[in-house]
């Protein structure tokens, strides 16, 4: 057993190089375009930047899962909850990831809505636990994340969303925080098919990355998406499809020494 | 105006284009970049050809032909069908204005393009032998070119001092000295003859065992679209095939910031017509068109250069030699006694179907050298099949639909290893473009004719995977950008273990106007090198990295003179922590005295950099034909001026000179090209005559 969390422990910090644990990017739209989200309103906004929540028109449910590298003890789980009414939006999210020696949860209560005509605003209440097994026990902490979104006109959209900005202790020992995530973006719509996104993301841990994608609609119904990230290097890209109520996600992004990590999600809209 | 007149006069057009294109931004990327990839010693004049190709022959928008619009590498296939479906519906383009009117083709394409085109509009006459031979037109040129600084190579030491080491001496003298006539009518017929000496070979004999005449000779007749007979080369030629995996001669476009790599357009048969000494064919090659099939066979028989292993000739018929030797180099006893050592018989086919979008061609052939070759014993190398006989057969397709254009090719070298490159161009909006690139190249296939696209010059031990977009959100902006990421599954040279490694890059593009543009580049790749410790034996393998920004204006400030800047900066980590970094900093003038058909370009440029690695490398104006991209390291200046005149009708006048001084050095270069002093100075001329 001390082998087995010794080697989660040692595995863990590997791919934190790579992999964000409290928040993580959800949605298999947003992982097929590398995560260049912020910018971006679609049912996970509820989880990548709140303030996109405001263009939900319906209630929306949605399932997320990714299965990075393929390593199971890295499985992530989401589901989130969008709910419109007629003072803003409101939201909440899930998200599972790790196993049953380590694991991270983040629970999330979420609220966004318009200010005028292009501005909108989200902010989301946070708590987030983190469980290493046998005696390390279990470690609970609150902080919160917002964003905004700004339409500059027909074509331009701009995103900010910050995550843990007052970098909350996960243990005294050692002065150990949970880091803060802050991104900008934007994305521009060339066409009712096509769009390009951009982002640049800062993890007080990590090197700052670029991340950028694009997504093609085709025959009104199917999406076909790509992208790019740098630091670390990796690809990704997935098809997406609409049928009736159900937006049908799947996606992979490739690692250049990892591999692929292979991600799917399904969201459902209520009423119309 | 300038730019209206280069349209309407195409006598004129046809020779001053050629400093246009000198101007054109992607072409000069490509030169720098390919400059970059083959290091400091690369033989840029084996471009000659594929570049004068371009200039000297414009594209006729209104040529209805869709072969004839493809030699264009500006333009991609949605806008060709674009263009194509307008002329078809309006009628020819009358003046370059016109083309803003057709769907993917704004301001800084067209402005792109100008150097390149024409709008002639002339019915098809009727081919005549009589006419070809008449009013075709010959044209002859004579080049000159020389270091003026002595070097310590041609210095006339004592004959003691040269039988100790003779490979510090060239035996001929520092001139460069080169010929061509061609005899062109239209596009149909043309022949051809090439004469050149490199600095230090010998002109004229000295003594019997030397060799008489000019170093390089090389002739050709090509004969283009007489019926059922599509090409016909007898001489020294060029060959193209598919993507250029299986067959692939002459330049074939790379990665590049500021353009999308794209479907290959193969042009099959084409006259070798320039100096290069390692890089083509001679002997025969024929192809015939029947309805949707082209056929082409060609043969070729040449000397190549090789180093012969000493001791073994005495016993043995067949001789054995360790390398070819691909300088083109015969300056030494040395490289005299290595000059066409070994003979090369090429002999193969290509079939290519053609219909409508879909295409698909079978290339196969077969290459063997009458020695036998010592097989390297290097690690990275141990994969690799003995040169001395190989055969290479490949399949490849391409397929457009719409705004979507599939392509690839697969090949495979007889016995040993197979090849794959698969590509994608797609058109997703007029104001974007997406290509991917998907490239496999096994570590035992090694073809010295392919020229597919990839990281590594050579299209073996190597996978990955290419993604870039071109897009124009404004009419004033547009921005490029790619990521390639690659890894070589086996050793290489300097790499002692599999490896993997990144690149990306942007550029973004502003116009000012028609004035001018600016534009803004920038480059990051992560390759894998072997450490250099000193204080380990087995070397690990490690990354270094290294940034690249580029900064250009350029400005037509009066219809007399165009500026232009340029500040490059290069930073690299390298593998042991160790940093270093280069600036260059340059003035551009281009004077055009609206009188007399002339011009006259200048620059000034300042360079420092760390060391070597760091070196720069920036493109410079030279003689249509030759190629200046010359690697700066260390402390200096550089300048050069060139002037461009048109004495008489038929005659026109090239002459430049330039100099660099470095601060930081009393001597240049090592062997027998140093220079003792701080100072290389080279001047170049060149006349062309026209009848």
């Amino acid at each position: 057993m001390k082998t087995a969390i010794f080697g989660t422990i040692v595995l863990i910090s590997l791919i934190t190089k790579t992999q964000a644990q409290y928040w993580i990017p959800c949605g298999g739209r947003a992982s097929a375009m590398s995560n260049a989200a912020v910018a971006i309103a679609d049912a996970f906004s509820v989880n990548n930047n709140q303030a996109g929540m405001v263009m939900i028109k319906q209630p929306t449910a949605a399932l997320f899962f990714e299965n990075p590298y393929f390593l199971k003890e890295l499985s992530t789980q989401s589901f989130g909850i969008n709910l419109p009414t007629a003072f803003g939006v409101f939201g909440s999210v899930v998200n599972y990831c790790g196993n049953s020696n380590y694991n991270t949860i983040k629970a999330g209560l979420a609220y966004a809505r318009m200010f005028g005509n292009s501005f909108s605003a989200g902010l989301q209440l946070d708590l987030l636990n983190t469980h290493l097994a046998e005696s390390y026990g279990s470690k609970i902490s609150g902080t919160i994340e917002a964003g905004i979104q700004i339409k500059v006109n027909n074509k331009l959209s701009f995103g900010a969303h910050v995550f843990n900005p007052v970098q909350v202790h996960l243990a005294k020992y050692m002065n150990e925080r949970i880091p803060t995530i802050m991104r900008v973006g934007w994305v521009y719509i060339y066409s009712q098919a096509l769009l390009l996104a951009m982002e640049v993301k800062k993890n007080t841990g990590l090197p700052p990355e670029f991340l950028s994608g694009i997504e093609y609609k085709f025959f009104g119904k199917g999406f076909a998406r790509l992208g790019v990230a740098t630091s670390p290097f990796r690809y990704s890209f997935g098809t997406g499809f609409l049928f009736h109520h159900f937006s049908l996600d799947i996606s992979s992004s490739y690692h250049e020494s990892l591999g692929f990590s292979p991600q799917a999600s399904i969201a459902y809209a209520f009423g119309k | 105006m300038g730019l209206l007149m280069l349209l309407t006069m195409s006598s004129y057009a046809q020779s001053i284009d050629s400093v246009q294109v000198q101007e054109s931004y992607p072409l000069e990327n490509q030169v720098e970049n390919i400059t970059e990839n083959n290091d400091a010693e690369f033989d840029a004049s084996q471009w000659n050809d594929d570049l004068e190709d371009l200039s000297q022959k414009q594209v006729n928008l209104n040529s209805l032909n869709e072969n004839e619009l493809r030699r264009l590498f500006l333009i991609n296939e949605q806008q060709i069908s674009n263009l194509l479906a307008y002329t078809a519906e309006y009628g020819p383009i009358a003046s370059v204005y016109e083309l803003q009117l057709i769907e993917g083709f704004n301001q800084e394409i067209i402005e792109q393009l100008i150097p390149y085109i024409c709008l002639d509009f002339q019915p098809i006459e009727k081919f005549q032998w009589e006419k070809a031979l008449r009013y075709g037109h010959g044209e002859t040129i004579a080049r000159y070119k020389r270091v003026l600084e002595p070097q310590s190579g041609y210095e006339r030491n004592n004959d003691s001092i040269r039988v100790t080491s003779p490979n510090n001496y060239y035996l001929g003298s520092p001139d460069a000295l080169g010929l061509r006539f061609l005899y062109k009518y239209k596009d149909r017929v043309q022949y051809g003859l090439v004469a050149e000496k490199d600095p230090g070979e010998t002109l004229l004999p000295k003594a019997d065992s030397l060799k008489k005449g000019f170093d390089f000779y090389s002739a050709h007749l090509y004969l283009n679209d007489f019926g059922k007979l599509k090409h016909l080369a007898i001489g020294d030629y060029h060959l193209q095939f598919g993507q250029g995996l299986t067959f692939w001669s002459g330049l074939a476009m790379g990665k590049a910031s500021g353009m999308l790599p794209q479907r290959k357009r193969a042009t099959a048969i084409r006259p070798h017509a320039s100096a290069n000494e390692i890089n083509f064919l001679r002997g025969v090659a024929v192809s015939t068109e029947l309805k949707h099939l082209t056929i082409t066979a060609f043969a070729s028989s040449r000397k190549r250069d090789a180093n012969q292993l000493a001791g073994d000739t005495v016993n043995s018929e067949e001789s054995l030699f360790s390398s070819l030797q691909e300088t083109g180099y015969h300056r030494t006893a040395g490289e005299l006694a290595d000059r066409k050592r070994v003979r090369e018989f090429i002999a193969g086919g290509n079939m290519a179907f053609r219909e409508d979008r879909f295409r698909v061609g079978f290339t196969a052939y077969h290459i063997s050298y009458n020695g036998n070759f010592k097989p390297s014993d290097a690690l990275y190398s141990q994969f690799q099949a003995g040169i001395s006989e190989n055969t290479f057969a490949g399949i490849d397709y391409s397929y457009s639909y719409k705004r979507l254009t599939c392509y690839g090719e697969g090949s495979y070298q007889l016995g040993h290893g197979l090849a794959q490159v698969h590509g994608l161009s797609f058109t997703a909006d007029p104001a974007l473009s997406v290509a991917l690139i998907f490239r496999d190249y096994r570590k035992d296939y090694n073809n010295s004719f392919s020229a597919a696209f990839g990281e590594g010059s050579k299209n073996t031990n190597e996978r990955g995977m290419y993604a870039g977009i071109i897009t124009t959100p404004y009419r004033s902006v547009s921005l490029t950008a790619y990521a390639d990421f690659f890894q070589y599954p086996w050793l290489r040279y300097r790499i002692d273990a599999p490896s993997t490694g990144h690149e990306y890059s942007a550029q973004l593009v502003y116009m000012l106007g028609r004035k001018g543009n600016t534009s803004l580049r920038f480059r990051y790749s992560l390759t894998p090198l072997n450490g250099s410790s000193e204080n380990r034996i087995v070397q690990p393998v490690s990354q270094s990295e290294r940034f690249y920004w580029q900064w250009q204006l350029n400005w037509q400030a009066f219809s007399w003179l165009k500026t232009g800047n340029k500040v490059y900066l290069v930073k690299k980590n390298s593998t042991e922590g160790i940093k270093s970094q280069g600036y260059f900093v340059c003035q551009d003038f281009q004077f055009i005295p609206g009188k007399w058909e002339s011009r006259i370009s200048f620059r000034y440029a300042l360079f420092d950099t760390d060391s070597y690695e760091t070196r720069m490398y920036a493109y410079e104006n030279d003689i249509p034909g030759g190629f200046s991209v010359p690697a700066l390291s260390g402390k200096g200046s550089r300048c050069y001026m060139m002037l461009y005149f048109r004495l008489l009708r038929y005659l026109q006048v090239w002459i430049r000179y330039s100099r660099t001084f470095y601060s930081n050095i009393n001597y240049i270069s090592d062997g027998p090209s140093r220079i003792e002093g701080n100072v290389k100075s080279e001047v170049e001329c060149m006349m062309k005559i026209r009848l």
